[in-house]
């Protein structure tokens, strides 16, 4: 047997066993310390999603940081994992108008984490449909044909911004 | 229907995150998550259902089988009854899909969450119902009626 043949551990193959929210409450092996990875590995992906979406803005609108969120799960209260706070993305333009990127649930069975878009006419949503822990695969639509949905784009988050 | 309602939770939602505090916002999410799991069990009974019309397709083809040595297994279920003889969600569920398919196993675990709250305990998550009718729809497709 090779003496590089690697030991994998207890945390890594829950991750690859887990690959899903519906694996996550079918598994019966979570723990307070998976939670709080995977809550971690929320915030990180939202940050990296609120640099894209600033990096994207129409002409005369900007971004700032908005007033960050409590995220306490149902999960994370059944682990007693403490509620986090989370961070928000306020989106305006030169007439005053403001729009708001609010993270709604990272555990939904369908889908890894989404976030709302309060548009002016409209609410909108934004869902990961990657594997957990894997790059996000951002995806958005209408929350009143929740059936419509394409990739996350420029031109969808100007049309959004519309 | 599903949506309308879930909107109008939404924007109860929005309006505390706006106004009230932490209690109140937790409260109107739970409603969220509760028409979650109705539309979900409700959604299930349908797909059951479709599962059901399935076996009851490949049961009536295979005592219709020129070959006795083939019918004689399939006389042993009656089509027409109710539950199917009492036979198993997992096995009717294996007589219509592959049961080593990932859409089997994805079918198998969403069972035993509509069992779970089907028997009063409701799911500590939120569910994409839509994404989840669009699976069952997609799975219903790939049923094998023969």
């Amino acid at each position: 047997m090779s003496a590089s043949l690697s030991i994998v551990s207890p945390e890594r193959t829950n991750q690859n066993i887990m690959k899903t929210v519906l694996d996550e409450v079918t598994s019966g092996e979570i723990s307070a310390d998976y939670i709080e990875r995977r809550v971690k590995d929320w915030e990180n992906r939202l940050n990296a999603l609120f640099g894209s979406v600033k990096e994207w803005l129409p002409d005369g609108w900007e971004a700032s940081r908005g007033a960050s969120v409590s995220m306490h799960e149902e999960l994370m209260k059944e682990f007693g994992v403490s509620a986090k706070q989370i961070p928000t993305l306020k989106l305006h333009n030169e007439s005053r108008t403001s729009v708001k990127l609010i993270p709604h649930a990272l555990w939904i069975i369908g889908a890894n984490g989404r976030i709302d878009l309060k548009g002016r006419k409209s609410k909108y949503f934004i869902v990961d449909t990657a594997e957990n822990f894997e790059s996000p695969k951002w995806e958005a639509g209408c929350l009143e044909r929740r059936c419509e949905r394409e990739a996350l784009s420029p031109e969808w988050l100007q049309h959004a911004l519309e | 229907m599903y949506e309308s309602l879930d909107l109008h939770l939404q924007s109860l939602h929005d309006d505390l995150e706006d106004a009230a505090g932490e209690p109140q916002k937790s409260f109107a999410a739970n409603d969220q998550r509760i028409n979650d799991q109705a539309y979900f069990v409700l959604a299930w009974g349908q797909f059951e259902a479709d599962v059901d019309e399935a076996c009851r397709d490949v049961i009536r083809r295979g005592q219709t089988h020129d070959n006795w040595r083939f019918r004689r297994v399939w006389s042993l279920y009656d089509p027409d009854s109710r539950r199917l003889g009492g036979m198993s969600f997992e096995n009717r569920l294996s007589l219509v899909l592959n049961k080593e398919s990932t859409e089997w196993k994805t079918i198998m675990k969403q069972y035993r969450l509509r069992n779970q709250i089907s028997h009063g305990k409701l799911l500590p998550t939120r569910i994409d119902v839509v994404h989840v009718i669009q699976q069952f729809l997609r799975i219903r497709e790939d049923l094998v009626r023969e």
